[in-house]
């Protein structure tokens, strides 16, 4: 006969598992079934139309992969995006976030401004950015075609004929006006910090006055510190999100010029609907869960040394 | 459908007023009713999502089939104008067939795909000649043959239908679509363009060196403040490239299909002046110069020509553009296009294989090609409908596009085309950027690892650097 106690404990893990139920069934279902199964694909070779052309292909998709010059430029531009983007992002982020964070007029407003940006969607924003990125009549150019020549009216005559980046038209410029443009959503991430940063007790900034701190200490030994778990956290989902791009390439440059932005998923997802090799593509897949593991343990072990808990 | 509905609504809305109780009773600290509440809730709520997530499987495999004749196709919303007529016509002469249209306004390969995966594809579909070779192999697209001789719906392919057409098609001698419409690509050029260069309009059968001509005196700097204003042409992708190609007598792949062919004097003499219009003569815009695209520059009459075939012409009537048809110039390989179509093929899996097979022969049948060739979206398939065709829109030469059919070339198309088609436009994209020559995009290509893979490729001594 059970004891009262752990039969009580039963019931309630019972009772937990069960609440817990709608979202276990869709995580099964919707998400571990299909993992699982596209792990099973990864080692077949397989045109996705008709079950009748499944052929046993053991780790010949994996080895293909290794020696596919395709992955390699995939995997360069991914890794490209990610180490300037995830960063670059992060800084800008935080930078807003305590530029919000000041008591000043009109604060609500300027906080409202700087989010919305995360709030409009995907296609809408990419459809924006493509006519700031035109090389003829974009907002940028314009900009800097202004710029040229206030420079030549104040005598610096070669200005005139700078040539003028043809961002997502030229391979040298098309990673770094992704890059410019993610930067447009940093919002999400500054919410993130303006909470943390208001979390920071005051208390540490007096006792730092009274020490006689300047501003860039007082960031680097208080402030850094305390928002550390939301620095974490936005650099995890960071580098997560920066390894799975996809939509800014896929709609604006289909991977050119010259396989500039061929992103890794953007090449997985040609090889399994427009080359019908889903073997190969479940293949791709499963390298890039692997990589986005590593990236994100390697994190996950960093932060012992740099993530300060409070509780801890 | 509706019963499903109801039942779902039901058991959220008893999960919902469970759940209440169950709120109601944890206050009035009625602790079993309040665990009985909200565990029937859970039930009821878990209960009305699976009823929600998997009814439509259900009613697909063992409630009442759905007893209409799915047709699916893309295209634009003038082209889902047409099919609304063509349908029209056929439930006048076949009004016991129900019939339901499908219209899927993007990436229609990709959702055929998933549809013929779960055996849920639609009975009769539109498809492309180039997609097509990758589909058959899987076994989904019914062979033709059998229903072509169905007495009183006999189908004669090789008597009645444009040859390339049938040719795209049919695989070791069987079709595995009726083709409906397509078309070849030649000249389109905007005469208000030509009229203010001053420049004549191009003749018939012009040769390469007439159109070079030509070229050059219509790109002009109008306003004189160093940029030019108008272009003579506009520098197409490489499918819409190999009109001139072929002129050149080059080709990309050889009969067999299994060999590369794109190599040789030809390609090189083709890809030159590809690269030429551009950066030599500069009578076709950069990639910069052109930012608001072909389209829009060929409206405003910044550019005078570009490559395309009939389906140009609706939007162009529809923008009340002053424009005409010219051939492509011949070349050392003499007269040359190409031509692509698009036929209606039968799902395999379909139950309604004779309702399918009477629609298909509607739609590939003279009153319904007719309807195609009224809308001048492409030249019908039926040799009998070109009268139609050539005669609905007296504006342009649209004739030019049935002449052209007698030289066109029959693409070479395999299930590796999309691969092909990526890998040549990523190299030619170097080349049509002045970043490397002809030759080394042949070479380049020609030592391409991919395409190592789908073709025999020219002797590895044949394609090193010099």
């Amino acid at each position: 006969m059970l004891h009262p106690n752990r039969k009580r404990h039963t019931r309630e893990n019972v009772t937990g598992y069960l609440f817990a139920s709608p979202w276990l069934i869709g995580f099964f279902a919707l998400t571990l079934g299909p993992m699982v199964l596209s792990l099973l694909f990864s080692l077949i070779q397989w045109d996705g139309i008709s079950v009748k052309t499944i052929r046993w292909a053991g780790f010949d998709n994996y080895s293909r992969a290794a020696g596919d010059p395709d992955v390699h430029t995939a995997l360069v531009n991914t890794a490209y995006y990610s180490f300037v983007s995830v960063p670059l992002s992060l800084a800008v982020a935080l930078g807003l976030a305590m530029l919000l964070n000041q008591r000043i007029r009109g604060l609500a407003i300027f906080r409202t401004i700087f989010y919305m940006p995360s709030v409009i969607g995907g296609v809408a924003t990419i459809m924006m950015w493509l006519w700031v990125f035109n090389p003829d009549y974009g907002l940028l150019n314009g900009a800097l075609r202004n710029g040229c020549n206030l420079l030549a009216a104040l005598g610096i005559d070669s200005a005139r004929t700078w040539e003028l980046p043809k961002w997502l038209m030229s391979d040298r410029w098309a990673m770094p006006s992704l890059i410019l443009m993610n930067l447009w959503g940093a919002g999400a991430s500054m919410l993130i910090f303006l909470a943390a940063l208001q979390n920071v007790p005051d208390s540490l900034y007096e006792a730092a006055d009274l020490d006689g701190a300047g501003r860039w200490r007082k960031f680097l030994h208080i402030t850094v510190p305390q928002i550390s778990p939301a620095i974490f956290f936005n650099l995890v989902m960071g580098i997560i999100g920066s390894f799975q791009v996809f939509t800014q390439s896929f709609l604006m440059t289909g991977g050119g010029p010259n396989k500039a932005t061929l992103f890794y998923v953007l090449y997985l997802y040609n090889k399994a609907f427009q080359d019908f090799e889903i073997g190969y593509a479940s293949a791709l897949a499963w390298i890039l869960f692997v990589i986005i593991m590593f990236f994100t343990l390697l994190v996950l072990r960093s932060s012992k040394l740099w993530v300060y808990y409070e509780g801890e | 459908m509706g019963g499903w509905m109801t039942t779902e609504l039901g058991l959220w809305l008893t999960a919902a007023a469970l759940a209440g109780l169950a709120a109601v009773a944890s206050r009035l600290d009625a602790h079993r009713l309040a665990s009985a509440s909200a565990w029937a809730s859970l039930a009821a709520f878990s209960l009305g999502s699976c009823v929600w997530l998997f009814a439509d499987t259900y009613h697909h495999y063992y409630g009442q089939k759905e007893n209409a004749l799915r047709i699916s196709y893309w295209g634009s919303y003038r082209e889902h104008e047409m099919w609304k007529e063509i349908v029209a016509a056929f439930r006048e002469r076949h009004p016991d067939i129900p019939l339901k249209r499908e219209y899927i306004t993007d990436r229609y390969e990709e959702k055929i795909q998933q549809l013929l995966l779960s055996n849920d594809a639609p009975d009769v579909m539109l498809f492309q000649d180039e997609p097509l070779p990758r589909f058959i192999t899987s076994d989904k697209f019914q062979p033709l043959n059998d229903f072509c001789r169905t007495q009183g719906l006999e189908t004669d392919l090789d008597r009645d239908y444009w040859d390339t057409a049938v040719q795209s098609f049919r695989q070791d001698g069987q079709a595995y679509g009726i083709p409906i419409w397509g078309g070849d690509c030649l000249l389109i050029y905007n005469r208000d363009a030509f009229r203010n260069a001053g420049v004549p309009e191009p003749p018939p059968q012009w040769t390469m060196d007439e159109f070079l001509t030509t070229c050059k005196h219509l790109t002009a700097d109008t306003d004189g403040d160093g940029r030019l204003d108008r272009f003579a042409f506009d520098i197409p992708g490489w499918v819409y490239w190999l009109p001139f190609h072929y002129a050149f007598g080059a080709e990309y792949l050889d009969p067999t299909r299994k060999r590369w062919a794109l190599w040789g004097p030809e390609a090189e003499a083709s890809f030159q002046l590809w690269q030429d219009l551009r950066y030599r003569f500069h009578v076709a815009p950069h990639r910069a110069e052109l930012t608001e695209g072909g389209n829009v520059a060929f409206l405003t009459g910044r550019v005078a020509m570009f490559v395309s075939g009939p389906w140009a012409m609706p939007p162009l009537n529809e923008a009340g553009v002053d424009f005409d048809i010219a051939d492509i110039p011949s070349g050392p390989g003499g007269h040359g296009t190409r031509v692509t179509w698009d036929a209606l093929v039968m799902f395999a899996g379909s139950t309604k294989k004779d309702w399918a097979w009477k629609f298909i022969h509607f739609a590939t049948s003279l009153p319904a090609q007719e309807i195609v060739a009224r809308y001048q979206r492409s030249v019908p398939a039926l040799k009998a409908a070109k009268d139609a065709f050539i005669h609905a829109n007296p504006k342009v030469q649209a004739k030019r596009f049935i002449d052209a059919l007698v030289y066109a070339r029959f693409q070479p198309i395999t299930e590796h085309w999309m691969l092909m088609s990526r890998e040549i436009g990523s190299e030619t994209d170097l080349m049509l950027d002045n970043r490397q020559t002809p030759a080394a995009t042949l070479r380049r290509l020609a030592r391409n690892p991919h395409l190592a893979k789908c073709f025999e490729m020219p002797r590895e001594d044949m394609t090193r650097d010099p």
